[in-house]
């Protein structure tokens, strides 16, 4: 008892005060719990906006936009997320010196980490991906944490199936032309029809396997993008369902620390090291 | 009863299928995982942190398939059919169907993996960063089965399935989710023997990582090549029946 009498002597407080200042963690997430039910008497569970469709730009200076029109919300956070990005390298590479700053030291990890990585897959030809896989890592990582900032309308881009598509596909096109540039186009085009045919030492493409290897090569376009939709889009519905239920208190925090940031940033590094992974695949032999 | 009626109880049916079934796999992979990380960890005391990130983070992955199926089952629950037709009833059964048996293998596969991975840790603690690296590619790679029974439950939800086939067209809705949802187990399954494998061998010889990874990936291929199958057939039946 000696100890806490001699605190209240030091503080200059005595009985409920300084109880409460002793476990301040404590009551200050139960005044928050209080708060946020006091608000939730407010709230009525709505479901309909589970799987709204969204807002759609579909003429642009009097003519008609082609396929459906333009999702405006999602371009508007990519460029969001591009600027910051871009800000972000600005000022992390603008004074760069020797002992570094914060900035530069959390640059200089994200770059020392993906040229390791790199190396590691591509030997020689690691800097000329680094940029790519890089980047795609930066941006998918920064579109699925998005979402935890809670203000209407900020939501992840990585959350309409076009931006992880866009993606995918640009990941696909790079992969393929990187395999053609630098295997030529006679080996390219040679593994679709493995495994050849033998017969008395003559290898005789194989036209089924063909058709096999064509399907495969979209089918790894396809699971590419949907993988990381698929864990955005589920974990949003999954946060807007529960917080109706328990009328937003206390619980959606935690599943957005998990779905946010967790799986957020193992599905961004799964996304960027599965297109180093499909680049690799190509470009060596 | 009328059409919407009869529509809720599709709905609701299929998502009882989409999350009972689902649940299924993920839960014994991740038990497996957590159960390799105990034994782990009580040979390896010391490193008992670095295998609990390794488990946590094979678990997270594995339990995306559950997530998926929860996310089909929210959408029947919750989404309105948008274009009503009797045909839409077997296709909405269907999709939940085919979710859940999807998420089955790869659930399976993926616990398997990071099980494998886990105990690899637990042996090396040093080599974390390889072994992490081949156990997420392995387990992305076995997802796919889980992603293309998502893709065909969401074209069995969201497409129009005009009245006029009859039965033949109601077998064929029918077809397709149950073939991309059988078909997904045994490649789901198969696909975590490599992953697992491989994150248990690089945890040992870091140095053979990227001849690892092609191995790896060779062999996941073609286990995989039988959910193409299956994929092809559904769509094959959703669209040309």
């Amino acid at each position: 008892m000696g100890g806490s009498t001699s605190q209240k002597n030091i503080h200059g407080q005595k009985g409920f005060i300084a109880f409460i200042l002793r476990h301040k963690v404590l009551f200050g997430v139960l005044a928050l719990l209080i708060f946020e039910i006091c608000i939730a008497f407010g709230v009525h569970p709505d479901m309909s906006k589970v799987a709204e469709e969204p807002e759609k730009l579909k003429h642009i200076f009097g003519f008609a936009i082609p396929l459906g029109g333009i999702n405006t919300k999602t371009i508007i956070m990519s460029w969001i997320i591009m600027g910051i990005l871009v800000v972000f390298s600005f000022f992390a590479t603008r004074r760069m010196k020797k002992v570094p700053g914060k900035l530069q030291l959390i640059a200089e990890l994200i770059v020392g980490g993906f040229d390791d990585l790199c190396n590691e897959t591509l030997g020689d030809k690691a800097r000329k991906f680094l940029p790519l896989v890089a980047t795609i890592f930066l941006f998918v990582l920064l579109s699925n944490i998005i979402g935890i900032i809670p203000i209407p309308g900020i939501e992840e881009p990585t959350r309409d199936l076009n931006t992880t598509l866009g993606l995918g596909i640009m990941v696909f096109l790079v992969s393929h032309i990187a395999g053609i540039r630098y295997r030529g186009i006679k080996k390219y085009v040679a593994e679709y029809f493995e495994p050849m045919i033998e017969i008395k030492g003559v290898r005789i493409p194989n036209l089924f396997m063909f058709f096999l290897n064509f399907v495969g090569e979209i089918g790894k376009v396809v699971s590419h993008s949907f993988r990381l939709f698929g864990n955005i889009m589920g974990g949003a519905i999954i946060i807007v369902v529960v917080s109706n239920l328990v009328r937003y208190v206390l619980l959606p925090i935690g599943l957005n620390i998990f779905f946010g940031i967790f799986v957020g940033l193992v599905q961004a590094f799964v996304f960027a090291m599965l297109a180093l992974t499909y680049i690799s695949m190509m470009v060596t032999e | 009863m009328d059409m919407q009626d009869s529509l809720m109880v599709a709905r609701v049916v299929g998502a009882a299928f989409a999350m009972g079934l689902g649940a299924i796999g993920p839960a014994i992979g991740i038990g497996l995982t957590g159960s390799r990380a105990v034994q782990a960890t009580a040979r390896q005391p010391a490193s008992s942190g670095e295998i609990m990130k390794t488990a946590l983070i094979g678990m997270a992955v594995a339990e995306s398939n559950a997530i998926f199926s929860l996310f089909v089952a929210v959408v029947l629950i919750f989404v309105p059919v948008t274009n009503p037709s009797w045909l839409k009833i077997v296709a909405l059964i269907s999709a939940g169907l085919c979710m859940g048996l999807g998420s089955l293998g790869p659930g399976y596969g993926q616990g398997y993996s990071s099980a494998r991975a886990s105990e690899g840790i637990g042996a090396c603690p040093g080599n974390i960063g390889e072994t992490l690296k081949m156990m997420l590619i392995g387990q992305a790679v076995a997802g796919n089965p889980a992603i293309f029974a998502l893709i065909v439950s969401m074209l069995l939800i969201f497409g129009s399935f005009p009245d006029g086939g009859g039965l033949l067209k109601g077998a064929a809705l029918l077809g397709a989710g149950l073939s991309t949802g059988l078909g997904a187990i045994g490649p789901g399954y198969g696909q975590g023997f490599p992953a697992g494998e491989a994150s248990w061998e690089v945890s040992r010889r870091p140095e053979q990582a990227t001849l690892l990874t092609r191995t790896m990936l060779v062999g996941q291929a073609v286990a995989s090549s039988t959910t193409v199958y299956a994929l092809v057939i559904s769509l094959l039946l959703i669209y040309f029946v």
